[in-house]
This record gives structure tokens, sequence and C-alpha cells, in this order.
């Protein structure tokens, strides 16, 4: 039933039929907030990347006298480019281990397990996620400390010829990015499977295509979108993490999350952080973009090679 | 207390869409008229305009004499029973009984008396305290037949109430909504695409198509009388020759033959493509050809179905078009079996002419 | 008949699944655990012992930054479910041209990196002048959770659906009877939701806090941060846990209220899709 625009006011607005009001009124008070303290703050780091650091005479952080470039010209100097290399790096590794790791999991959340343990199962999945994210990634400075109880467990067990060094090094960045983002990815996978009409699946194996096949021929390409969207914010938010860097890290493992943190917050650099900053989100919209065509070509490949059906 | 209501040219339009298309109806009180057609026919959005939850682009509303056009829904004197029940969850069956009543300020024991009395008049009395989610379908649908007549509105709007419900427990409930309307006395406005449900409720049918009222009628009108090939493909089964009408006889030259009707539809043009329609029951069948029967049809059995008390054959023509016949069982003997050839014949009588449309299908069973 | 590949197929992915599980939720325990770690290094376990415990909640900069962090939540969740509930509902109910490029915004809000609008509020509220404290933390929270809390609220409307109002208005309720009679009753668990992720997530959060923060009002994630660099005793652990216990409350409550009359077959009452 389509919606109706001109039925007499039902709910909400009382009396406002008599004055010319739009009808979504409403949402204005959100919006107001969103536009005052979402979109303008971020006008004013795209204004701010243009200017400079203030002479020693000026007041304020930013100076807006002479716009230019010059930030951008020095945040793509060789530090900070080895930054969002790395940056993508572990981004990019740990939203594949995320996938693989979680991908099975979300199968058998939506497969193996009985309907009614599954709202049990996917709250005790975001319950990590939604409680402190400081927290759970200090436990890892526990679990991975050189004198911890895993430490010398591993030396113990002759695995390790000494203390564990994991710590404040890149692969502790990792360990954490894909811990932290494991149930983002798992989720939206989870959903997607579970939409699929179980009809489907069975119609595939009457037609003759084994569970293997059934798979990757129905179920997977039917929860693609939802891959699709795990994959997509999982890179989105471990991208732009600051917490895991800055506690798993050290001064090494850096991403951009705590350079532009560093920059802004100890250098008072708040130009060059600004430009920074910009730069990230264009790198991600890249990457989002770059994703889509990927997928949009990955999908017609595969629709060639199938070949016509008539 | 009953009141007339009366549309009058009303139109609806969804972008390009007309949903309903000057519509004018007028219902008389204490009468229960039923709105039929098929799903996106229109008649659904004009009892939501007779209910005030969609404002007509034209035309108005009257209710007892009163323009209610303008008029939001709770300013008119008018319930609904809607097709999903639309029970409050959170409320008893008797909470939800009592809600429109408190909406009126009726006092409290006045109010607690009325409820009873709706309860036990659906004979829900029993399941008062209980939430919606804890009643089946049926139980539902007679909690919102108690809320909305529980304050004696002047008009009833029923918006395919018996849907969800199974066969048998769908036909108790039309029998149950007749003697409830004509024991009250209410105007009732009801919509469904089922015929047969129509057929057997209403005082009046409206059948509506594309927004339009194709014709308005008794049952008993609608279906020795329809008016189009389509209200005649609609009410009850139907067969249909495809010819041409001759000059401008009321003969019909079909299948290599020429064949005689009682009834010419107006609107058939001499020498147009015409349809000529005669239904199931009016087919006789026999072994050796009619020869006194001016309409008849050689053909061979394709199918014999059981359907209880009666038979229903299917006749394959020349050229692969088919023909239904329905025989009581009684009768029945001696008729060629499946295979077998076989002559179908009518009465001119049952046999009517119209306009060429394009129906769906060309002989139609119920 | 266990031997079938479709059982085994079973087998490895629950085990598989446990495990993730137990990795998942090992760190909380370990943090649990070392809390309990009497010994004066964090790391090294020497001994059980509730007196981290105690020492935390008799430090008064621990007091304080929890009085900051519960403050600035509450006001921040008063003004998510505020904005949001309005929002939520004019989405459901309210449908036209403005929805797509509205419900996109919302996109933009939730999917930014934290990090850049930290950055950009910490600029804007300087240049307005909003030098409060607790004012600067609830505004920066708020922006994200506004968007929650619409969403959630809004899931909530659509599968409630117009028909029930409808209903009320056919008996005779005004609309604002309708609205409170009938509408608000039946949002109210997804209002209550609203408000819990909002106030745990403001209570948990660091990246908005690390830049939009004063000194001088600390909240508490922003403590365990610094103390972090001055070297991790118990007491933090111990702090950690607190919170964590507070989340997981809140939390669990809230996915109650969101499965409680939710559609068969969504996931948290629809509200995550």
């Amino acid at each position: 039933m389509a919606q109706d625009s001109t039925a007499p006011s039902l709910t909400l607005t009382p009396g406002l039929k008599a004055w010319p009001v739009p009808r979504w009124i409403l949402a204005w008070p959100a919006l107001a907030w969103w536009i005052i303290f979402f979109v303008l703050p971020l006008a004013w780091i795209v204004l701010y990347s243009f200017g400079s650091k203030p002479q020693a005479t000026e007041q304020g952080f930013v100076s807006l006298k002479s716009l230019s470039l010059d930030n951008y010209l020095a945040a793509t100097s060789e530090l900070f480019f080895n930054v969002f290399l790395g940056t993508l790096q572990i981004a990019g590794i740990g939203t594949i281990a995320c996938a693989l790791i979680g991908l099975p999991v979300a199968y058998t959340l939506a497969y193996y397990v009985a309907p009614r343990w599954r709202p049990l199962l996917v709250f005790l999945l975001i319950l990590p996620f939604w409680t402190s994210f400081l927290l759970r990634t200090f436990a890892w400075r526990i679990i991975l400390a050189p004198q911890g109880t895993l430490s010398k467990t591993l030396q113990s067990l002759g695995i390790l010829d000494g203390p564990l060094l994991v710590l404040d090094t890149s692969w502790a960045v990792q360990l954490g990015i894909v811990y932290n983002y494991l149930p983002v990815m798992i989720l939206p996978i989870y959903v997607a499977f579970e939409r699929i009409d179980p009809a489907l699946a069975k119609a595939s194996m009457d037609l003759g295509a084994g569970p293997i096949r059934t798979f990757f021929q129905v179920t997977l390409p039917l929860a693609a979108p939802g891959l699709f969207g795990g994959l997509l914010l999982t890179f989105i938010l471990a991208a732009g993490d600051y917490v895991v860097p800055t506690i798993l890290g050290g001064t090494k493992g850096l991403m951009v999350g705590n350079l532009v943190a560093t920059q802004i917050l100890s250098a008072q650099n708040l130009p060059i952080g600004a430009a920074m900053a910009i730069l990230l989100i264009l790198m991600l919209a890249l990457t989002v973009i770059v994703g889509i065509v990927l997928l949009w070509a990955v999908s017609r490949a595969l629709r060639t090679m199938r070949g016509a059906a008539l | 207390m009953a009141s007339e209501v009366n549309i009058v040219r009303i139109s609806k339009a969804y972008g390009a869409f007309k949903a309903v298309d000057e519509v004018s109806l007028r219902i008389r009180q204490g009468s229960f008229v039923s709105l039929l057609g098929s799903s996106g026919a229109g008649k659904s959005t004009v009892l939501r305009m007779i209910g005030g939850f969609e404002l007509p682009d034209t035309g108005r509303v009257e209710i007892g004499g009163k323009d209610v056009t303008q008029l939001p829904p709770y300013r008119r004197d008018v319930n609904t029973v809607f097709q999903n029940y639309a029970l409050f969850p959170h409320m008893s069956a008797a909470e939800n009984v009592a809600y429109g009543l408190r909406q009126d300020r009726v006092p409290a024991g006045e109010r607690r008396k009325r409820v009873r009395d709706a309860l036990d008049m659906v004979q829900m009395l029993s399941f008062a305290h209980r939430r919606p989610t804890e009643l089946s379908g049926g139980q539902q649908q007679r909690i919102a037949l108690a809320r909305a007549l529980v304050k004696r509105p002047s008009v009833l709007l029923l918006d395919e109430p018996l849907g969800a419900l199974d066969r048998k427990l769908r036909q108790q409930m039309q029998i149950e909504l007749k003697l409830l309307q004509a024991q009250l006395g209410l105007t009732f406005i009801f919509v469904t695409h089922d015929q047969e449900e129509a057929l057997a409720m209403s005082d009046q049918i409206a059948i509506m198509r594309d927004g339009r009222i194709e014709q308005l009628g008794s049952p008993t009108e609608l279906y020795d009388t329809p008016r189009t090939a389509f209200v005649a493909s609609f009410i009850g089964a139907q067969n249909f020759l495809n010819g041409t009408r001759i000059a401008d006889t009321n003969r019909l030259e079909a299948e290599g033959a020429q064949f005689t009707a009682g009834r010419v539809a107006e609107g058939l043009q001499p020498g147009a493509k015409a349809l000529g329609a005669v239904r199931p029951e009016h087919v006789a069948l026999t072994r050796d050809e009619p020869v006194d029967q001016p309409n008849r049809i050689a053909g061979q059995v394709a199918a014999v179905v059981m359907l209880g008390d009666a038979l229903e054959y299917l006749i394959k023509l020349e050229g692969d078009r088919d023909l239904i016949s329905r025989v009581q069982r009684g009768r029945a003997a001696g008729l060629p079996n499946t295979g077998e050839a076989v002559w179908a014949s009518w009465d001119a009588a049952h046999f009517n002419l119209y306009p060429h449309e394009d129906l769906q299908v060309q002989s139609s069973r119920m | 008949m266990s031997i079938q590949p479709r059982n085994i197929r079973r087998i490895i992915g629950l085990t598989w699944m446990v495990m993730v599980f137990i990795f998942l939720f090992l760190p909380i325990f370990v943090i649990i655990a070392y809390s309990f770690n009497g010994g004066r290094n964090l790391y090294v376990w020497q001994e059980f012992s509730t007196r981290w415990y105690a020492v935390a909640l008799d430090n008064p900069r621990v007091l304080s930054a929890l009085a900051v962090s519960l403050k600035a939540a509450a006001i921040n969740a008063l003004i998510a479910v505020s904005l949001g509930m309005l929002a939520g509902l004019t989405l459901a109910r309210r449908k036209g041209r403005w929805l797509v490029p509205y419900v996109m915004l919302i996109f933009v809000v939730l999917g930014t990196p934290e990090l850049v609008s930290a950055i950009g509020q910490m600029i804007w509220l300087d240049r307005l002048g909003i030098f409060d404290g607790i004012t600067r933390l609830s505004i920066g929270h708020s922006v994200f959770n506004v968007a929650v809390v619409t969403l959630i609220v809004r899931a909530r409307a659509e599968g409630m659906g117009e028909q029930l109002e409808q209903a009320a208005a056919d008996l005779g309720a005004v609309p604002w009877r309708a609205f409170v009679t009938i509408t608000l009753p039946l949002l109210f668990p997804a209002v209550m939701a609203g408000l819990l992720l909002s106030f745990t997530f403001s209570l948990d959060n660091v990246i908005t806090s690390v830049f939009v923060q004063r000194p001088g009002t600390t909240t508490l994630p922003l403590y365990i941060l610094s103390s972090f660099k001055a070297g991790l005793k118990g007491d933090v652990a111990a702090i950690a846990v607190i919170m964590l216990g507070v989340s997981i409350l809140a939390i669990a409550i809230a996915a109650l209220l969101l499965n409680r009359g939710a559609r068969r077959g969504s996931v948290m009452g629809g509200a995550m899709g």
C-alpha cells in the first residue's frame, strides 16, 4: 500500500494540518544536530587542511592567511606515506583474516545452530564488540606481556627461545585489529545467510548439485551483499582505528590514526593533522570505489564464464 | 441508527496510477454491500476513503447525508475491521474493545457493560483477558469485530476480514456476519476478492475493475445477467466461445458453426468480434448429436473431475479449445467416458453475447 | 550414521565457532582474572586479592573521572533519545523524497571514521566557544548515538506498521491520544534500548573523548589510557572490570528489550538489518 502523502494527519502533528508546515518537520532537530555538529566540523577540517601552522606571533591553532596545498604535500612525505601503506596493509590483512575466520562462524551460526539458540549467540557475539573496546585491547597487553603467563608457558614448552616479543610490534596491532573487528565481519554475513530461503539450497540439490557446489553457486552469491558489507565496514573501521595501535603498537606499528593524533595533540600541528585526516577519508573512499568496481567486475566475469543459458 | 453512504465521483491516483477513477455509489442504509474485485481493482482504496484514511483527489463522501470528505477518521461515525485485525498487542482483548469507548469518554460502568455485551455477542467473553498474541486468527477476528461494533457505528467497513481464515472457518464466519448484520440493522460495506463470499453475503455487489465499478446489482442479477464479459467471467464459472457477431443478429459465428444467443450485451457492434458465454451447468452432454438443438458442438471427453455433488466434464473441441460441463451426479449415467466422443449443447436462453475482451482465460473455471 | 559428511561439517563448524567465541571472550576473562591479582606487577600473577578494587574506588581521580563519564553519558543519552525518537518515527511514518538523502546522511554519520569527526568537533567546539568539558563530551558522543537511536526507532516503527495507529483513529482517538496510548507504549522497548546503547557507547568512548576533552574533565576510559602510559597496575584492571560489568548489564537489557516483540527472523528487532 503506497504511502499516502495527503492523508489527514493521523499522528504526531495534530492541528498542524492548518499550517503550511512540511510533513517531516519532526526530523529536523536531528538533522540540525548533524549539520551543526558533524557536517560543519568536517567542513572546518577541509578548510584547515589548506591553512598553515601559525607563526609564533599569531594566536590560535591555524593561520588561514595563505591557503595552500602545502600540508598535503608535507603529508605525502616519506614518513607519512609509509604509515599510510602500513595502515592499508594492516587493515587489509586484518579484513581478510576476519573474513576467513568469520565466514565459517557466520555459516555455522546460520545453518548448524538450532534457531532458538541463535539470538543468544548473536548477543554473545556482539557483546565483546560493544563493551569497552579500550579495555579489551588492554587485556591483550596482559596476554602478550613478555613476563606474562603465555610467554612463560610458550618458553617452557620450548616453542620460544626467549620472552614473547610480539607486543609493541605491528604483529600485535594486527592481532588487535582482527580481534576487535571480528564481530563486525561476522554479523552482516550471518544476517545475510539467515535471510536466504532454505528451499533454495534444497532446490539446488534436487537439481543435482552437491553441498559444496550449492554453497559456491547458490548460497554464497546470495549472501554476497552481506559479505561485501562486512568487508567494507571492517576495513573502514580498521583503517581509522586509533586505540589498537596506541595501546598495542608502542612506538612502532603506527597507523594513520595515532599519527594524526600525534600531529594534532602533541606536535600541535593542526593543519597537517587535518590534511592527513582528509587524506584518510579519500583513501577510504577510494578503497570503497575500487571494491565496488572489483565486485562488479568479478560478478561479470563469473557470468561470462558460465556462458549464456539460452 | 444505520446510515446511508453516498460516494460521489471519487478518484485517487498514486503518481501515474489511477487506483480509483470517478466512482459513484449510493449504499442504502441497513444494507450489506460488497466491493468485489481482484487485487489492484481499487476496492480497498474506496473503503479507505470512506473510512477517512485516504483523501480523495476529487469527489466527495457523504455519510448519513453529511459531507465527511475532509474529516479525519476519528470524527466519522464509521468503524473499520482491518484486514489483519490491527488489534493492539499491548492490551488485552477486553481493553481493545474498550478503547473506542474510552475515546468517547463513556462512563466506566456503562463502558464495562457494553464491552461485556460486545464480547458476548461474538462469543469471546471467556477470552476477555487474553492478549491478541494468545488468540487464534479466528478469535482475533471476532475481537476486531467486537471492537468495531461496540461503538454502534452507523456504518461498518470490513476490509477482507476473512482472508486469513481457513475455508471452513471462513464459511462459518460468513453466516455469522450476515446474521449479525441483519440483527443489528447496520450498514455493512465489505471488501473481498472472493466472489463466492460476495454472493453469499451481500444485498448488493459492486464489481470493480481498474478503479471503476463495472456493474452494481444483487447477487442474482450479477449471476444471471452480467453486463460484460468480465463480470460474466468473474462471477461463477463460465464458458466462452470466441467468434464474430453475425451482422446485427443475435447469432455468433464461432468454431466453424453458428450459435444463437438469448441476450446480446449493449455495446456489441454488428459484425464485431464477440464472446459467447454459457455456464457449465447449462451445458448438456449427449452421446448422439442433438439435432433439434441449434447450439451444439462436437468434442472429446478429456477429463472428468469429481466435485462431490456434481461431475465436471472437460470437453476438448477441435482446434484445442475446451468447454466445461457440470452435471449433477444423479444425471450422469450413460454419459461418455474419458477419451470418448461427445456432443455438448445448450439453450439459447442461457447463451449471452458480449463484446470481445482480453480475459485471462478463454474458458474460465471458478 | 554420524559419520556422514554433513555431520562432520557440522562438528567442524561448531568446534570452530566455539573456538572463535572463546577467542573473543578470552581478554574479558583475562582482565577479570588479573583484576584479582594481588601482586604489584600486573602482568605477573602472584596471589588472589581484591585489594585493587579498594584502591580503585578510593582514588579520587578515579571517582571524579567516573562522575564525568556518567554525567556526560546521561546527557548524551537524553539528547540521542529525544532527537532520535522523533527522527526515527518521522522516517517511518512520513515518507517522501526527503527520505533517501536523509538516510544517506545517517549512514555517512555512522560510517565516517570516528577519528575524523572527532577532530572536526574539536575545531568547531573551540570556534563556537563551548569550553565546558561535560558539554563538549555530551555533544561529541551524541552525534553518533542520535543516528543509532534513529535507526532503532525507525525499525521498530516500521515493524509495527501504521495499521494500529489507524485503528486507534478509527475508534475515535485524536492524533496525540493515539500517539500516547498506542505508539509510545509500543515504541518503548526500542526507545529504552536506544537509551541504554547510547549510554554505553558514551561511557566506553575513547577517540572522540581524546580530542574533545578539556583538562580537568577526564572520562574514565581516558584516565585508564593515561595510566597506561604511566605503567599498568591492578587498580586499572579493577576499574576496567567494573566498567565492563556496567556495560554488559546495559547491553544485555537493551538486547532483551529489542528482541521481545520483535519480528521473527529479524536480528535485534530489525535494528541490525
